[in-house]
């Protein structure tokens, strides 16, 4: 599966959360740092595998609980209209 | 040309005033003698107004009108969204339709750099069109209504154009009160109905920066708070004496929650981070993605500075105890 992100999104860390704003719709989401950087690895080219490895990589976690969390991660993005599937 | 030149924090206005009547120039003279200056600076904005006779009226050029859609229909996709944005945007349409046909109107649409972005507001009996690249308004108003409907949609047009342009100078205008206590600058942002103006009439013996409207600026030393241009502080001072040299540096923001004990909680910055972006800010839907871009990081540098709270209080002023006790701490 690949996703890529339907426009600009601005990210500012705040701690262990990040804020994010969907420059289309001026909206803002308060998100984990975990759903952050899979959102900033979301380019269009990388697939759910890879972002998941990638992720596994930079927090220590196992790759078959991890990709459960990014698959569902997917989800609610799909839904706030933040990204869109390609493959 | 005859021009009305002020001040908006550090913007610099030029107001084509030479096609008003009387009435109406003495009124905004009035309004912005606080805010009036005329220092020969570059103008960070200028606002011509343009009378339009409805006799000039024809049908508007389909080019023109996909234009108009356009621009309606980008503003119409950010938030809040309306339950039915098409008809939003047809009843903005109708009512420009008055100067939408007028050869000027279409002259200047036409002459813009890139009129993908350039920005229409529908006002009273006409319309506002900026071009952020050049940061030159038109105001077209019909002009046998160039009486009290015109004074308001000249007011309109100041605020709306401000509110567009204060990112340039790291300032944003937000909808809340501002209190001047001992030195202290405090903001107080809510919905409507949450409680503003109440809050504002509870703070006798403080000084009441703003009752509505409230420009926020950054410098070097931090954020200050001042009075937006023509909020009329309703209740504690009349008309024409809006001031622009009421500013405090700012100490504290509150977000109101009505109650019936007074407590502070202290908010997470990210969370009113997201909340002032959601709420508060004037016509944030109407901004360019440069002015957003620096909002956003202005405000996230706000909350990351500067502390805020939600503030329970009970209809009485001694929410103050709570604010002062809290600041004595910090």
């Amino acid at each position: 599966m690949i996703f890529r992100k339907n426009g600009k999104i601005l990210f500012e860390r705040f701690g262990t959360r990040t804020l994010i704003l969907d420059l289309k719709k001026n909206l803002p989401y308060v998100l984990n740092n975990v759903a952050a950087n899979v959102l900033i690895k979301t380019d269009g080219i990388k697939d759910l595998n890879t972002i998941t490895r990638e992720i596994c990589a930079e927090y220590d976690v196992e790759y078959s609980r991890a990709i459960k969390e990014i698959e569902g991660l997917y989800d609610e993005f799909r839904s706030k209209g933040l990204v869109t599937r390609t493959a | 040309m005859d021009y009305l030149k002020f001040n908006i924090s550090r913007l610099y206005y030029l107001l084509d005033i030479s096609c008003l009547r009387r009435k109406i120039r003495e009124r905004l003279f009035n309004q912005f003698h606080n805010f009036l200056k005329d220092n020969g600076d570059t103008p960070s904005e200028t606002i011509d107004i343009i009378p339009i006779n409805s006799w000039e009226r024809r049908r508007t050029d389909p080019l023109i009108e996909n234009l108009i859609g356009k621009s309606l229909k980008k503003v119409s996709l950010k938030f809040p969204f309306s339950d039915n944005p098409d008809q939003v945007i047809n009843e903005e349409i109708k009512s420009i339709a008055p100067v939408s046909g007028n050869r000027i109107f279409e002259l200047t649409l036409k002459n813009m750099k890139n009129p993908d972005d350039i920005i229409i507001l529908p006002v009273k009996r006409g319309c506002l069109v900026r071009d952020p690249n050049s940061l030159k308004s038109h105001l077209f108003l019909k002009s046998r209504l160039f009486r009290n409907t015109s004074y308001s949609s000249i007011c309109d047009t100041i605020y709306f154009t401000s509110a567009l342009a204060l990112p340039s100078v790291d300032s944003v205008m937000l909808h809340g009160v501002g209190i001047k206590d001992r030195e202290r600058g405090y903001m107080f942002l809510g919905l409507s109905g949450s409680g503003k103006s109440t809050i504002a009439k509870l703070s006798s013996g403080k000084e009441i920066i703003s009752d509505d409207g409230l420009i926020v600026e950054r410098d070097r030393s931090g954020f200050s708070i001042s009075l937006a241009p023509l909020n009329q502080l309703s209740d504690h001072i009349e008309e024409g004496e809006a001031n622009c040299y009421r500013r405090s540096v700012l100490s504290a923001g509150f977000l109101l929650v009505k109650d019936n004990k007074n407590y502070l909680e202290k908010l997470l910055p990210e969370n009113v981070c997201s909340i002032i972006i959601k709420n508060h800010i004037h016509y944030f839907r109407y901004f360019s993605h440069e002015g957003v871009e620096k909002t956003f990081y202005l405000i996230s540098d706000l909350c990351r500075r500067v502390p805020f709270y939600a503030l329970h209080f009970k209809k009485d002023a001694s929410f103050w105890r709570s604010i002062e006790d809290e600041m004595s701490r910090i």
